[in-house]
Order: C-alpha cells, then sequence, then structure tokens
C-alpha cells in the first residue's frame, strides 16, 4: 500500500493498459465502482481521478433521496452488506454541481442513475447524455435497497427490456448504455439477452446480493430495515459465474466486471472470465488507492509474462487460459 | 451564546495510510492502551481525530475498525489509542504486541475547534469517550484556559484514566453508576452544576443518550456544546454514506450528514438528537 504520490506503473506505461470498455476508451481496466466513490470529490484527494480507468458515480435519482435509517452497514464473513438507500442529492444538484466538476478533473466519468419507473430512467438519461459530459451511463436497475422487489427492473427481463428500450429512444446512439445487473435471478443469461436486445451496449455485472445478517448478542436484525446488498470478496466467486456465463452466450457483448475485486489477482479472474474491465467497490472503503494499486498490480503481472495489450486477456478462460490472437 | 467558529474545510490535513508498529500495550481498566508508531498521521493529527485500522486479514474482515485518537507524542511520532475489545476484530487488536505492525489509516474527520480567548472549557466524557476528550483538554488548558473535566462511566473500570486529567483540571469530578469510583449518578448532574456558572464552550464524547443529554443541558445554559459522536462507519472519508446522522443545515432544512466527514465533531445543537437512527419525513439528501 502507498502513502505517496509516488508514479503508478499503470501511468508511467499506459499503453500496454489502455482498454476499450465497448465504445468507451479507458486508461486502464480498472474502474471505481457506484456507490463506493460517491461523486469523485472525497477520492480526489487521494489519486489523481484521470488516471483511473473510470470512475462511475453514485446513482443519480429523480430527487434529493435521504437513504435508508441507521446502522446502514454490516461486515460479515468476507464481505459487508449495505442498506444505504441511495443517499443523494437529486439531479438537478447532480447536474449543477458534481457532474462539471468531475469533468473538468479530466476522468473518465460514467454516471449511474436509479429511476423509479422506466420513464424516469429515460428522463435521468436523456439529461445527463445532454450534458456531454459523461462518458457513458450505467442503468441501476439491480440496487436491493428499494422499497419493493417490483423497482429492481433486473429481476425480470421484459421489465429490465423496458428501461433499456426507453433509456435508448430517449438517448438514441449520444452515449454508451451499459445495464447493471443482479445475480439474483435464475438465469442471468435471459436478463443479459433482453437488456442487450433492447439496445444495451454492454453490461455491468455484478450488483450486491440480496442479504440480511442477525446479531448473535440481540437475536435481532442487525438492519433496521432487514436486508441490504452483500459486496466483497465472499461475492468474488458469484461474480466469476455471473460473467462467464453472459460472455459464453453472448462473446460480442462488453461486459463490466464487478465483485470482490480486492487485487490484481481477481481482477484477472474477472478478466479472463470475460469481463472487458473490472469494477472496485468495497475495497475502497478500506484503501482510497485501492484502483491504481490494482490496475498497477495488473500491469506487472503482464509486464512479467511479457503481455503486451490487456484486451488480449479478455475471455481467456474460455478459450483454456490462451490469449486473444 | 459564545460564538465559535466551525473548523473550516479542507481538512487541516489529509490523511495518509502508513503501517504502523506496536509500541506498547497495556491494560487501562477495562480497555488496552496501545501506542503506535505511526509518524506522518501523529503529525498530520488534532484533537478529535480518529484513526481506521485493518484487522487482521482484509479477505476475511474487509471493514477497518475506528478508533478515537487520545492523544499524540509529536517527538516520538507515537499515537495513542484506546481498545475496547467487544468483538473479534476488536479483540484482535487489543491482541497485539510490541513489534506488530498493523495497517493505518488517518488522521480523519473534523477536529475540536480551539476555545475562544480566555474561555472556561468544560469537558465531558461517557466511559471509554474520556479518551475522545483528552487531548481537547489537555491542549485546552496548555493554551491557558481553565479546564473541567466530568468523567462518567458504568464502573470504576469503564472510566478513562482520570489521574491524567487531574494533571492540569481545575476540577475533577468523577461518577458511576454503581458509586465504585466518584460519586455515584450520571456525568449530567456535575456538568449541570458548572453549566450553572456560566461556563462555554462545552467539548463531550459518550454514547449517544449520553450527548443527547449533554447537548440539551448545554442548549438551557445558553453554553455552546462540541459533540465527538461514535456512529457505525464503513469508509471513514465520505465516500460510502453509512455513517450519516439527521442534522439540521441552512435555513431551517435538514440533511443526513455524514459523521466521518462533517465531524465526529459536530455542533450538538445541530443533531437531531430525538431522531437519531430513523430518516425524519422532512430530511432531504445529502
Amino acid at each position: 500500500m502507498t502513502t505517496g504520490s509516488e508514479p503508478d506503473a499503470a501511468r508511467a506505461t499506459p499503453r500496454r493498459s489502455r482498454t476499450l470498455l465497448g465504445p468507451v476508451e479507458l486508461n486502464n481496466p480498472v474502474v471505481a465502482a457506484s456507490g463506493c466513490a460517491a461523486y469523485g470529490r472525497e477520492l480526489a484527494e487521494f489519486v489523481d481521478l484521470a488516471d483511473l480507468g473510470a470512475i462511475i458515480t453514485k446513482s443519480i435519482m429523480k430527487r434529493p433521496r435521504a437513504g435508508r435509517p441507521t446502522p446502514r452497514i454490516v461486515e460479515t464473513p468476507a464481505g459487508m452488506i449495505n442498506a444505504i438507500g441511495l443517499q443523494g442529492c437529486g439531479i438537478d444538484e447532480f447536474l449543477a454541481e458534481h457532474l462539471p466538476w468531475l469533468h473538468r478533473t479530466g476522468a473518465c466519468v460514467g454516471v449511474s442513475v436509479a429511476g423509479e419507473t422506466p420513464d424516469e430512467f429515460a428522463e435521468l438519461a436523456a439529461r445527463i447524455a445532454e450534458s456531454g459530459m459523461a462518458a457513458f451511463l450505467e442503468l441501476n436497475i439491480s440496487c436491493p435497497n428499494v422499497a419493493s422487489r417490483d423497482q429492481v427492473f433486473a429481476c425480470d427481463p421484459a421489465a429490465a427490456a423496458d428501461v433499456v428500450a426507453r433509456v435508448r429512444a430517449a438517448v438514441g446512439l449520444a452515449i454508451p448504455v451499459f445495464a447493471k445487473l443482479s445475480p439474483d435471478v435464475t438465469s442471468i443469461v435471459d436478463i443479459a439477452r433482453a437488456c442487450v436486445d433492447a439496445g444495451a451496449d454492454g453490461l455491468s455485472l455484478i450488483n450486491t446480493l440480496l442479504a440480511a445478517a442477525i446479531d448473535p448478542r440481540t437475536l435481532r436484525p442487525v438492519l433496521p430495515g432487514l436486508t441490504g446488498g452483500l459486496s466483497g470478496p465472499a461475492i468474488h466467486p458469484v461474480a466469476v459465474r455471473a460473467i462467464w456465463q453472459v460472455h459464453a452466450a453472448m462473446p460480442h457483448v462488453p461486459l463490466l466486471g464487478g465483485g470482490g475485486v480486492t487485487d490484481g489477482a481477481t481482477a484477472l479472474a474477472l478478466l479472463a472470465a470475460g469481463a472487458s474491465a473490472v469494477s472496485v467497490g468495497t475495497a475502497n472503503f478500506r484503501d482510497p488507492r485501492a484502483c491504481l494499486r490494482i490496475a498497477g498490480e495488473i500491469h506487472a503481472w503482464m509486464e512479467s509474462r511479457g503481455i503486451e495489450d490487456v484486451k488480449t486477456l479478455v475471455g481467456a478462460a474460455h478459450r483454456g487460459g490462451d490469449l486473444e490472437p | 451564546m459564545t460564538a465559535v467558529a466551525p473548523p473550516t474545510r479542507p481538512w487541516p490535513e489529509s490523511p495518509v495510510v502508513e503501517t504502523a508498529t506496536v509500541e506498547l500495550s497495556e491494560p487501562c481498566g477495562a480497555y488496552r492502551r496501545l501506542l503506535l508508531l505511526a509518524p506522518e498521521t501523529c503529525r498530520r493529527s488534532r484533537a478529535g481525530q480518529f484513526v481506521a485500522l485493518s484487522v487482521g486479514d482484509d479477505l476475511v474482515r474487509p471493514l477497518r475498525r475506528f478508533f478515537t485518537l487520545v492523544d499524540v507524542e509529536r517527538s516520538d511520532g507515537c499515537v495513542e489509542l484506546l481498545i475496547a475489545a467487544t468483538s473479534p476484530a476488536t479483540a484482535w487488536l487489543g491482541a497485539r504486541r510490541p513489534g506488530d505492525v498493523l495497517d493505518v489509516f488517518g488522521p480523519l474527520g473534523r477536529p475540536f475547534p480551539d476555545p475562544p480567548p480566555g474561555a472556561r472549557v468544560l469537558v465531558v466524557g461517557g466511559g471509554h469517550g474520556g479518551a475522545g476528550v483528552y487531548r481537547a483538554a489537555r491542549e485546552a488548558a496548555a493554551h491557558g484556559h481553565e479546564v473541567h473535566v466530568v468523567l462518567g462511566a458504568a464502573d470504576a473500570s469503564r472510566l478513562f484514566d482520570p489521574a491524567r486529567f487531574r494533571n492540569f483540571a481545575s476540577s475533577l469530578t468523577v461518577t458511576t453508576d454503581d458509586g465504585s469510583a466518584g460519586r455515584r449518578g450520571s456525568v449530567l448532574e456535575a456538568a449541570g452544576e458548572l453549566l450553572e456558572s456560566g461556563i462555554s464552550p462545552v467539548y463531550a464524547c459518550g454514547p449517544v443518550p449520553m450527548l443527547a443529554a449533554v447537548s440539551h443541558a448545554c442548549a438551557e445554559a445558553g453554553a455552546t456544546c462540541w459533540v465527538a459522536c461514535e456512529v457505525t462507519m464503513a469508509c471513514a472519508y465520505g465516500v460510502c454514506m453509512a455513517c450519516v446522522l439527521p442534522m439540521t443545515v441552512a435555513d431551517g432544512r435538514s440533511e443526513m450528514r455524514r459523521a466521518c466527514v462533517d465531524g465526529p465533531v459536530l455542533r450538538a445543537d445541530r443533531v437531531r438528537w430525538a431522531d437519531v437512527g430513523t430518516v425524519p419525513a422532512d430530511c432531504v439528501g445529502a
């Protein structure tokens, strides 16, 4: 772990790390995940945001939102459950204050949006696209911390496709659109296919898993609303599975892989499973420089093996470990 | 009400991540006192700030744990922490011994503001919260302020080291629920007597019900009160939104504010104490 501003390997020799997430060009394949980087200002105290592969904002909603009661988090074995509940400033303040600032940092900015209805998703997406300050959109159709499971559009292929189609109709080809999916479904491939058929440029896999914890001292749920989203190392194998399945079914669809990425090894596993880039969430809580550290570890691993292009690693596990020719 | 300017953003200095070496681990009543060699954290820190420690294998326990910076020894780069070993993670920390290394992230959060020139200062610590006000009290006294200290706990073993306050305090009152040290009763009665004399500002740290009561008493007495809050956190630098408290902000509005970056030291009269743990209907996002 680093304390100062020494140059990162990924920055010093960027060519090997530069990659594509579908139509989006990234400095390196490591992206700060939505909900774990706020709107960037706090992270900017520790890293130059322009050095990240990208930063994805906390999900933006139509109105300011106060979120769920406290306590909102609990650590569980090899993970944590959060019940933040999408606390945020709403799109008006986001467009007026936060997005212009983020844009000026030179970072590749993905904006996560969360609507309560497909129409709201379309309206939010159109306003972000119109600003011209975001490199891509991530549709949070899979947040477990919402009022009802009916709002987890990613649980149903038709509902997921409806959101994606309305967003696509609203933004046209002005901005790439990624749909973020939940692994809490019977067949993630069906949901993924529905989103792609409805016009998604790519998919973000995976959101947190619906979970709960009980305090053994009180025998009561730790979180006031019982459930929250499980993240951290515990969910890494679930992410590997989901990414593998979707990549196997649709190898041409760009995937942003996330779930328990803590180091170069876990990032490489998601790339090999079929992700074009990886997102880092919970690890940012422990180490504000986690994204750059992980990008550096991937870079060092490639250098040690003489691998010249990170893009050749994508889906390698489906080819018996062979790099893309 | 005495005017006390809040600390301004940005923080005095950015936090750092550094590898610290345990220099000392010793019992301190029901707690353990750790001295860590962490020169950068030490140099940058101010009274009321806290640190975040990794607890063993970060694959098993991905989140840090958070501890007030009791005091610092600037000459040798050491920071002092008080560990209440109430969980497997904190018990692990309590079992560290000299020579062990720990991953430290700090100093975090906003410090206590300095008292206005000439002010008489009241410091109130509940349980291990006494550690959260120790440095503010010591430094206020070192700057020539008259400092009155009230420490309370369930029993004598849960007080934070009253003897150390005696070195500089103009008065020291100890209370325990069971009468095993000092007066039987709560810090409130003792604090109330001092508040009647017009003392201000007040620095307090302890459990939320105590902070709520001290805040109320200060409001009645017209004293400015700053509290250092201990709430559940995940990141401690403002990105996760786990540690929010309902607070009144400008023009009567309320927001869920982050204890890690807007605090841990907060203006007590801005916290909606009765609503802590809930999201009041009139709270907008923040």
